[in-house]
């Protein structure tokens, strides 16, 4: 069933018939099906000039009309609150939580989409405020927009598919996508291999200290606390000789996207590693630091190179 | 489609993540990879497709679809089909293997060809065995809502095609409540987080709004004379005089009370027994069985009316697939329709098969004389009888010794007639066959007429023209109806298959009089009708219930009318055609013969609809029960709280709120906490819709019982 069938895809293409400023209708692919024997009944009647017929297949008709009001109504008066989305790398799809309110009845079948193909079904009572995650794919790092919430429904008999767009305002960071590249950093003016052990990049273990909040989980001393000594961390000498610096200007290569890329994957894996790291952008430069926020910080000034806000 | 298909994936994910199934869920691209992996049981846990309270209405819509059907398919699809319901229900109690794709695909042709071949070719009957087959076999495929959805819809196609087969009051009833059954269960698979009760309230709702455009349609659709290309034929309703009588033929129609057609006359009903309903003439008899023979029309002949006023009347036609149509012997003239003449011996033809009810008008004189104008082949035809070697020797030899006897032909006929009325004869609706006698066929008339002495109108008539031809007097015989009930309510005959008879005609002095065998034999048949024929007081049984025809005389005005009821839901509902069409159109000042106008005139009414619609759903705001009910009892909490001065401020919440009220009426606190509590679920957490709407009905009920009363005395003693 992954494979999309040739009338569906047609029926896709199909454009949204206008019925005002931000509402469209269109059949759907059962609404198609549904047509068809709709003509074929008719067909039939005429042929029998049967008047059973003729009313049952008007009935079916009438039905068909009247769910569209139902299709329209349940689009209509939707009121959307805040929406937010956590940062995501290039390539992968951004979670938007949006705040959601259906004014006047209960909604069924209710989709949500920031963008065509990536629905989010959810149903919603009256009066009530829910939250529902909206996917949109984060292909190029930077900010990303949206500004227009779908808002569909083929409620009640999924024949007709009724749209509404809905202004919106929400915002997402997106992160370079991380490729995997030899380290290099300003500070030691190396190319050395990941991985390879810390004390040939000279920082030598020079002890180990108390397990503080944030401490990254490769540092644990995981020996200590198989004797019973409780958490403690490895410390490193390079603490005091400042660091790594990433810089953009070491970055072999002309495309500047696969240099951020490059980086990204530096800070991701000197995060991990715990490694006390530092970037360097142009004229933007962070001092090598640790620890959550720092990283955060350093993965937005990779986001947002070059872009204007 | 991606999101219906992928709808059913996200929905396990989120059950996996431990959320409500009708909550959120999140549609991803790509669709369903694993669908097909999924264990091969019809009741399988994880799907819920498979389980009971999804299939349930599903499987019920599906029976209720076909059982309208199951009369009209043939015997081995029958089984076939219930065969594989059984396997569907049995499947809510016990997990049974589901077949596979290839196996569905190979069942599919092997009940296609079960379809084709138990009926008769291409009939309609073949195309609704097809496809309640298929619905069944579709069931086993069920396992995305995509099956489901195109289950239901093909469930339309199966219900609306029970037109073809009747569009009686009663099975219009039915097919209107297979339909909004049907409807209800659409909702149902395409709204899973709606409850069914709701689905059925909704479904109801929607087809009370569709029924002003189907009356529109309906009124303004144009109609067409005659159809677009050849119908497809019925195999199930031919019931009724088919165009080969043998002994037999007609006495099992006997206790068959359905309706063969209605009659209501301009003037005054005439007397019972000359009500001779003529339908054909049958020329030839084989030394079996009687039929119209090759050679029609080669004797002509003419009606000549007698100075009696004419009987004009309106027949309604039941199809009855035939080629023929009824009148009141001797019809002088007939309404014009387009493949209807009448021919050479006053028999009313057709081009096709009567394939629907069929309403013409028609003026008959019964003493008109049908007058012989040549021989024509008159000696092949009337005087043809098989070879003398062949049988019912004793026949022939009584025959011969009339017409020796007797130079007048109607002398001879007197003869038959008193060898009839005193030869000890007797009229019965079940005479035994002369197979079960131990006398062959070919002898039957032999065995009738000085053995059995026991027949129905048949015996007598085939007989008696076997007699005459014997006796050299030019005898044709003549099948049609005779006599019909009377319904008071309505004052229109109805004639029953019951009623069904055969006579003959026989050339006397250049004129083809009515000669009826039976009447010498049984008087009473011409006066009766065959509802009485049949005995009325016999109880009340399930087959008089569906056909209306055997009640019981205390029921009998009941029965009248229900066929009132009938009568007029023909002529005005499913006899509504072009003309009728064309008679309003005129009335409401239209030029109906330009088609243009007609459909301008349809395209104006769905736009009037369709503006009236839009109008109102802009302006008229949802009724109060579809509006927040919630809000409402909150905002009846808040007026009473008024009234002891305490106001509620939207910067708090409920439950600050209530601290407030408890601070300031300690009396009241309870009674205020029993209606902000449900308030508080209603409006914070995530609900069933059981236990929602019990909520509901908790806050209502607190909320009523919320008063507030004069403040206690000790408590206005120390004013703040």
């Amino acid at each position: 069933m992954s494979r999309e069938k040739p009338l569906p895809r047609l029926t896709r293409m199909i454009p949204y018939i206008r019925l005002n400023r931000d509402t469209g209708i269109k059949p759907t692919f059962y609404g198609f099906v549904y047509l068809g024997m709709l003509a074929a009944l008719l067909l039939g009647s005429i042929n029998h000039n049967n008047n059973l017929g003729y009313l049952l297949t008007f009935l079916l008709s009438g039905l068909l009309l009247v769910s569209i009001r139902q299709s329209w109504r349940n689009v209509a008066e939707i009121k959307t609150g805040s929406c937010q989305a956590q940062p995501v790398f290039a390539g992968s799809e951004a979670k938007f939580g949006l705040q959601v309110q259906a004014q006047g009845q209960d909604r069924y079948g209710l989709e949500l989409a920031l963008e065509p193909e990536r629905r989010s079904g959810t149903d919603l009572r009256a009066g009530e405020e829910d939250r529902v995650d909206l996917l949109l794919s984060a292909a190029r790092r930077g900010l990303l927009r949206c500004d227009q919430l779908q808002v569909l429904s083929s409620f009640p008999f999924g024949l007709f598919e009724c749209r509404r767009i809905l202004p919106l305002e929400c915002k997402c960071l997106v992160y370079p996508r991380p490729i995997k590249a030899p380290f290099m950093t300003a500070a030691l003016g190396d190319v050395l291999e990941e991985g390879m052990d810390r004390r040939s990049l000279g920082l030598d273990f020079s002890g180990i200290s108390p397990y503080k909040p944030g401490d990254g989980l490769s540092r644990i001393h995981w020996k200590s606390l198989a004797r019973g000594q409780g958490l403690h961390v490895t410390e490193f000498d390079e603490e005091s000789s400042g660091g790594a610096l990433f810089s953009l200007d070491q970055m072999p290569g002309t495309d500047l996207e696969y240099k951020l890329s490059c980086l990204c994957h530096m800070v991701l894996s000197a995060a991990n590693q715990g490694l006390r790291y530092g970037l360097e952008l142009g004229v933007l430069r962070i001092e090598p630091n640790r620890g959550a926020r720092h990283k955060e910080r350093c993965l937005e000034a990779l986001a947002l190179y070059g872009t204007t806000p | 489609m991606t999101s219906t298909h992928s709808g059913f994936r996200s929905k396990m994910l989120s059950r996996r993540r431990g959320k409500d199934d009708a909550g959120v869920h999140t549609v991803l691209r790509g669709g369903f990879s694993g669908a097909d992996t999924e264990s091969a049981l019809l009741w399988n846990r994880h799907n819920p497709w498979t389980k009971p309270g999804r299939r349930g209405p599903l499987l019920a819509a599906v029976v209720l679809a076909c059982l309208l059907h199951l009369v009209n398919i043939s015997v081995p699809t029958l089984l076939l089909c219930l065969g594989m319901w059984g396997y569907h229900f049995a499947g809510f109690f016990r997990p049974l293997p589901r077949p596979g794709a290839k196996l569905i695909t190979v069942a599919g042709a092997l009940l296609f060809l079960a379809a084709a071949g138990t009926n008769e070719g291409l009939t309609v009957e073949a195309f609704v065995s097809l496809l309640v087959l298929m619905i069944a076999l579709k069931l086993f495929e069920l396992r995305h809502q995509h099956d489901a959805t195109m289950t239901v819809i093909l469930n339309y196609f199966v219900i609306v095609s029970g037109m073809f087969f009747s569009d009686s009051l009663l099975v219009t009833g039915y097919i209107a409540f297979a339909l909004l059954y049907n409807t209800a269960v659409l909702v149902h698979v395409r709204q899973p987080g709606m409850a069914l009760g709701r689905s059925f309230r909704l479904a109801g709702r929607l087809s009370l709004q569709a029924l002003p455009f189907m009356l529109i349609f309906f009124i303004f659709f144009p109609r067409f004379q005659g159809g677009l290309w050849g119908r497809p034929t019925l195999m199930q309703e031919r019931v009724g005089i088919s165009d080969t009588i043998r002994m037999g033929s007609i006495a099992s129609l006997a206790e068959n009370t359905e309706v063969a057609f209605r009659v209501s006359f301009a003037g005054a009903v005439p007397p019972v027994g000359e009500l001779y309903w003529r339908g054909l003439i049958l020329w030839d008899f084989d030394g079996l069985s009687w039929t119209r023979g090759e050679r029609r029309g080669l004797v002509p002949e003419r009606t000549v009316r007698s100075s009696a006023p004419p009987v004009d009347y309106i027949i309604t036609l039941e199809a009855h697939q035939q080629r023929w149509l009824y009148s009141l012997d001797r019809p002088v003239r007939m309404q014009q329709m387009r493949g209807t003449w009448m021919g050479n011996e006053g028999e009313i033809l057709t081009w096709r098969p009567v394939t629907s009810r069929l309403q013409y008008s028609g003026t008959s004189d019964p003493r008109a004389e049908r007058q012989q104008l040549q021989q024509g082949r008159l000696a092949q035809m009337g005087l043809q009888l098989p070879d003398a070697g062949t049988g019912n020797k004793r026949a022939r030899e009584l025959a011969l010794s009339w017409q020796q006897g007797n130079p007048e032909s109607r002398a001879v006929v007197n003869e038959a007639f008193n060898f009839f009325s005193r030869g000890g004869f007797r009229y019965t609706l079940s005479p035994g066959t002369p197979t079960a006698a131990g006398v062959g066929a070919e002898n039957a008339i032999d065995h009738f007429l000085f053995t059995g002495k026991a027949g129905f109108c048949e015996h007598y008539a085939t007989s008696f023209a076997f007699l005459m031809r014997a006796a050299g007097v030019p005898t044709r015989l003549v099948g049609g109806y005779l006599g019909g009930s009377l319904n008071p309510y309505g004052n229109y005959l109805i004639v029953r298959q019951s009623d069904a008879h055969v006579w003959c005609e026989v050339l006397l002095d250049g004129e083809w009089q009515r000669i009826d065998p039976t009447a010498a034999v049984a008087p009473e048949r011409l006066q009766t009708n065959s509802l009485s024929r049949l005995g009325m007081d016999e109880g009340l049984t399930l087959d008089a219930l569906f056909n209306l025809g055997r009640l019981p005389a205390w029921l009998q005005p009941l029965a009248n009318g229900w066929d009132l009821l009938n009568m007029r839901w023909n002529q005005w509902v499913m006899q509504y055609s072009f003309a009728e069409q064309s008679r309003l159109f005129s009335r409401l000042g239209l030029d109906s013969s330009r088609g243009a106008a007609m459909l301008s005139l349809l395209i104006a009414g769905i736009a009037l609809i369709g503006i009236v619609y839009f109008f109102l759903l802009v302006f008229l705001k949802p009724g109060v029960q579809e509006r927040d009910k919630v809000a409402l009892f909150w905002q009846r909490f808040l007026k009473k709280l008024d009234k002891a001065q305490i106001h509620y401020s939207s910067s708090q919440g409920p439950v600050q709120f209530l601290q407030h009220i408890s601070s300031l009426r300690p009396d009241m606190a309870d009674a205020a906490a029993a209606v902000v509590r449900p308030y508080v679920r209603l409006r914070y957490s995530k609900l069933g819709e059981e236990e929602r709407s019990e909520l509901e009905g908790q806050l209502k009920e607190a909320v009523r019982r919320f008063s507030v009363q004069a403040l206690p005395k000790e408590q206005k003693k120390k004013p703040a």
